[in-house]
Order: C-alpha cells, then sequence, then structure tokens
C-alpha cells in the first residue's frame, strides 16, 4: 500500500515530495553521500513482510507397507491354487536351472565344495523335498514340491493337494537331484530364500543337527 | 583309600494278605508281570519236591525268532490269529534297554517300541519321552494298540503305522516269544509255525531247571502275622498293609537287640530283614556271621531255626505269568500237606523288559531290578515284596 495511493498526484509531484523529504530527514552525513538520489528508487513494503510457508507435497509411497501386505494376503496361496499338478511344471523348470547352476557331470571329490556352495545358494523353489527327520514325528515322511520359502519355515504342496508349512528348526529335509541326494539340515538354513544367493556363510567344526 | 559308591534309590513294596480274601491281587500281581526271566523256590523242612511242580515249569516252552522286522507284528493276519486271541509274550532279545531300541509285546495286544532318541525322530510314530529323564530325554515310549477297531488296514493310523515300519526304517529284532493259547487244543507252537511260513527260523527252548538240597540250613523264624517283628499279633489289624521302603536295613533295631536266647513270639524276624536274609541266601552267601570274615559278616537274623534239608531249585528262561500264578496254586496246595512253616518264591523281570508292572515303564539305571517275591504261609496267608531300581515307576 503507497502512502500516495489515495490522492490523485502527477509523477513530477511525486518525485518533488520525495526530494524535499529525504532531504529534510536524511542526516547530513547520508546526504553527502548521495544516498537521497539512491534511495529515491528503494522500495519499502509496508505490510507484514513474512511470507507463508509453501505446503510440502507427500510424496506416495510406491510399495506396499508389511501390514498391507499382510491384509491383502498376497503371498498366500489360494485353495484353488493348492493343486499338485499346477507345480509339476515348476518342478520342471527347477530342474532344468539346477542343471543351468551345476555341471553334474562335471562334479569330482575335488570340486565337491565349490557345488556344495553354488547348490547353498541356489534357489529351491520348485524342489521336491522329503521331511526325514524331525523332533515332531507327525512331520516325518511329509513330501512335496516347495512352492514358498520364509526365513524359517518351507511350504510345501503334497501330492494329495494339500499345502503343509513345516518349520525349518528341529527337522531335515532331503531331495534327490540327477543321481544325489541333498541333505539340509534345517537348524542351519534359518535364512530367507533372497538372503540366502548372497550370504556368507560360516564354515564351522561341528553343527548342531537337531 | 575308600571309596564309596551311593546306593542307587530303589523302591520296595510290601504287601501282607490271604490268599481267601476276596480282596486279595495276587492273581492280578503275578499277571501284570509280564516278563519274567527267572523263578528261584526256596522251601524249608523239605526233603523231596513234589513232581507236579517242577514239571509245570519244566514243561512251559518258549521260542527264540530271529530277525524278524516288525511289519510282520501288524500284519492282520498275525494280529487276528494270536494277538487277539490268547496272550502274547514277545520281548525283543539282546537289546539293552538303556542304549538300544526295545521292542515288546504284551496283553492284551499293546506294542511297545521303547526307542532311542535317532530312531524316533527317523521313524516318525508319535510317543511319549521317557519319565526318567525330564531334560534331554534320549529315549521315548511309542504304544500302538493292536487290538484297537481303527487299526484295520485301510486306515489312516493303520496306514501311516505301516509304512514307518516298512518304508521308513525297516527294523528288525531278534525275539523271545510266548504265546497262550485260547483253546487247548491249539499248540503253543502255532506263532512260531505261523513265522517260519513266512520264512522267519525259530528256535524252541525249555525253561532250565536246577534243584539243589541244602543240609543243616539256619533260616529266620517269621511269622505271618507278625511282619514288624515287634512281638505276635502286632498290627494285625490292617488287612494289607502296604510299606514302602527305600533302605532296606530301616528296622535292623529289632534284630540286633535279641540275642537268640528269646523264645520265639517276643521279637520274630521283621519283614525287612528277612528280605535281606533271603537275598543273601539265594546268592549263596554263608550267612554264619563270623567275625573276620573277608567277604560278608552277614548273620542270619534271629532267632534261628534249623532244617535239616531245605529245598532250592532255579528255573531261567522266558516264564509266562499264568505258569508262575499255576505254581503258586500247587505251592499252596503242598503248604496245606507239608510240615513247612513257608515257601518262597522269588520272581525276577527281565532287566532290559521295557515295562515291569502292566504299562509301567521300566529303565535300566544300574541294575534294572523288578522283581517280587511271595512268602507263603501254611495258614494261606502271604507276604508280598515287590522291588525295583532307580529308574522304575512304583509297583501297584
Amino acid at each position: 500500500m503507497s502512502i500516495f495511493a489515495k490522492k490523485n498526484v502527477s509523477k513530477a509531484e511525486k518525485n518533488e515530495f520525495v526530494q524535499s523529504f529525504l532531504q529534510k530527514h536524511l542526516p547530513e552525513k547520508r546526504l553527502r553521500q548521495g544516498e537521497d538520489i539512491t534511495l529515491q528508487h528503494a522500495h519499502f513494503m509496508l505490510d507484514n513482510p513474512r511470507t507463508r510457508k509453501r505446503k510440502e507435497v507427500k510424496l506416495k509411497r510406491k510399495t506396499l507397507s508389511a501390514k498391507e501386505r499382510k491384509e491383502l494376503k498376497l503371498f498366500e496361496i489360494q485353495p484353488e491354487h493348492q493343486k499338485y499338478d499346477m507345480y509339476t511344471p515348476l518342478h520342471q523348470l527347477w530342474k532344468d536351472y539346477m542343471k543351468d547352476v551345476i555341471n553334474f557331470d562335471k562334479i569330482t571329490p575335488g570340486n565337491q565344495s565349490q557345488m556344495e556352495e553354488l547348490l547353498l545358494r541356489a534357489d529351491l523353489h520348485g524342489a521336491v523335498l522329503t521331511v526325514t527327520k524331525s523332533k515332531c514325528p507327525s512331520y516325518v515322511g511329509t513330501s512335496g514340491i516347495l512352492i514358498q520359502e520364509t526365513k524359517n519355515t518351507f511350504k510345501l504342496i503334497t501330492k494329495d493337494d494339500r499345502l503343509k508349512t513345516i518349520p525349518k528348526p528341529n527337522s531335515v529335509f532331503t531331495f534327490e537331484l540327477e543321481g544325489y541326494i541333498i541333505t539340509i539340515y534345517g537348524n542351519n538354513f534359518q535364512v530367507r530364500a533372497s538372503e540366502r544367493a548372497h550370504r556368507k556363510f560360516k564354515t564351522r567344526p561341528t553343527v548342531d543337527l537337531i | 583309600m575308600a571309596v564309596t559308591f551311593t546306593c542307587p534309590a530303589s523302591k520296595l513294596v510290601f504287601e501282607r494278605s490271604c490268599f481267601l480274601h476276596k480282596n486279595s491281587r495276587h492273581v492280578t500281581n503275578v499277571l501284570e508281570h509280564h516278563f519274567n526271566y527267572g523263578v528261584d523256590i526256596l522251601i524249608p523242612d523239605c526233603d523231596s519236591i513234589p513232581l507236579h511242580l517242577t514239571s509245570l515249569m519244566v514243561n512251559s516252552r518258549f521260542f527264540l525268532t530271529e530277525r524278524l522286522p516288525l511289519a510282520i507284528l501288524i500284519d492282520k493276519e498275525f494280529v487276528e490269529a494270536f494277538v487277539k486271541k490268547g496272550k502274547l509274550y514277545m520281548l525283543s532279545y539282546g537289546t539293552a534297554i538303556d542304549r538300544d531300541n526295545c521292542v515288546a509285546i504284551v496283553p492284551p495286544g499293546i506294542l511297545i517300541l521303547n526307542l532311542t532318541k535317532d530312531t524316533y525322530q527317523e521313524l516318525g510314530l508319535v510317543g511319549k519321552p521317557t519319565v526318567f529323564q525330564k531334560k534331554l530325554p534320549t529315549k521315548y515310549v511309542v504304544e500302538i494298540n493292536l487290538t484297537e477297531e481303527y487299526f484295520t488296514p485301510g486306515k489312516n493310523y493303520y496306514e501311516r503305522v505301516k509304512w514307518c515300519l516298512t518304508d521308513r526304517l525297516g527294523l528288525v529284532f531278534d525275539f523271545l516269544v510266548a504265546w497262550l493259547p485260547h483253546e487247548d487244543q491249539i499248540s503253543q507252537s502255532s506263532v512260531p509255525a505261523y513265522l517260519c511260513n513266512k520264512g522267519f527260523r525259530s528256535r524252541a527252548f525249555k525253561v532250565s531247571e536246577e534243584i539243589t538240597f541244602k543240609k543243616d540250613v539256619k533260616y529266620p523264624v517269621i511269622d505271618s502275622n507278625d511282619f514288624d517283628g515287634h512281638g505276635e499279633g502286632g498290627n494285625s489289624d490292617n488287612d494289607c498293609p502296604i510299606t514302602s521302603s527305600t533302605k532296606y536295613d530301616e528296622q535292623k533295631k529289632g534284630g540286633t537287640k535279641s540275642d537268640g536266647q528269646l523264645k520265639s513270639g517276643d521279637f520274630l524276624c521283621s519283614y525287612t530283614e528277612f528280605w535281606e536274609w533271603l537275598g543273601a541266601f539265594t546268592c549263596g552267601l554263608d550267612c554264619d556271621g563270623s567275625p573276620d570274615d573277608f567277604l560278608s559278616t552277614f548273620s542270619c537274623p534271629d532267632p534261628v531255626s534249623i532244617s535239616p534239608s531245605c529245598c532250592q531249585c532255579k528255573y531261567r528262561g522266558f516264564i509266562l505269568p499264568g505258569t508262575i500264578n499255576c505254581l503258586i496254586e500247587s505251592l499252596r496246595d503242598y503248604m496245606k500237606s507239608s510240615t513247612s512253616p513257608w515257601a518262597c518264591v522269588t520272581v525276577h523281570g527281565f532287566t532290559d523288559s521295557p515295562v515291569s508292572w502292566r504299562r509301567n515303564e521300566h529303565g535300566h539305571h544300574k541294575g534294572g531290578e523288578n522283581l517280587y517275591t511271595f512268602v507263603l504261609f501254611p495258614s494261606e496267608d502271604y507276604w508280598l515284596y515287590m522291588a525295583v531300581g532307580t529308574h522304575d515307576i512304583c509297583p501297584p
């Protein structure tokens, strides 16, 4: 808001008034420095100079939270999908994948430990796992295609189309591959499938089997 | 240097009753102790043992079947023919209860598997951990009732058991087999004959016998009513007193006070002293109590009676409880006509049997003893001692 706003005055009159006003009010020292001329073009806002802060626009999360995922039951296998026959192609796929990972023709006693390392990092989804030993005898003998692996459980689909969730600890699993029988000690296998691929496994002199 | 060994805990149950009493449990008590390894009979003042007593024991036979798979035992044909009819007793032979898997079949058709931890975890049959090891049990007990209605081929449980015993682990054992047929016409050897057809060889054995007569034996005087040894008729108001004691020498004071000059009736031998003497005598100890004896200074508890001839019979084998019941019956008949003040029948159970009485779990610990002794009196009264070791459940 300007103090001239209400009066209908010409530009020349305005300049004259500012000139005389500054001459009158500015101290002599500042007049000598010629500030009366520079100040004529300076602007001062007479209302509150503080500006309102701009509202920050929240970035929308692109992925679901763990809670939302749980509520949506994203990773649960629907009863209509719990069919053994549905997963036999997966098993076939997994077998081809394992053949790519491990060259079974070239296994010698010398490079066996290398192959074991590869096996450890390989994905097991699609393998036919069997529980051979367990602290809970009811689990013993359960056999099926692994369709989901979590940190602490294996989810197997059995031949009679039932989904079995078997905890890894206190159980020993085996699977057969190209004539080799591979044993998994569940107690030492409690890692997420995705983490297992990159994780560095420590070699221990002795392991607790069950 | 003196080395002291702590005595392992043991349990002794004492019972006094009369054969004629309506609540007397002598028959069931014998029948409930399934696996008997040896019978010792001791009769003082006896010149010759009646033939019908010995023939009873000697005529009983048992079989040893070698390398018999467990799957045969749950075979429907086998169960229908032998387990459901008659009484089948089977016990795995040559297996130590504290180290190996042990298997037994007790009437009425219960298969008991006493398994080590490794076998249990691999076998896949649900059982219970042993009651003797609370933390980290190394033994597990699986019980399968073969006579149960749902235990038939086609049912889930049967198929599971069959699969576990055949496909998972082909458990094979040597078995001691004895079968009491439900009808007299059927031969005892039907079981081995059946197994032979299936291709499993059996050998027949007879109960071994050893009869000795000892001359001039000192034996303690006991009275059926006075089991405490505190004078005649004491505590006789109790019909079936049951005393459990873990220390056998608990009541020795009564014996040491008497000088041997006391008339019988003042202080008699108490039940604990008598049992101690019986054990010592059966082991062949001199019991003369000479103070500088290197091995033992044990003496026969006072007051003492001397028998001109004492008959001692030892039977060893796989003896059926039914046979022992018959033996006790004939001994009762014998006692009516004889002059003997008492007669003793001691029955030792197998130390490696998975059960002692009924289906009570049995373990070995240090001795694995499970035995009982009947002391028969001419008045049809009897004393019954039942003793078990540390790894045992108190007998009924």
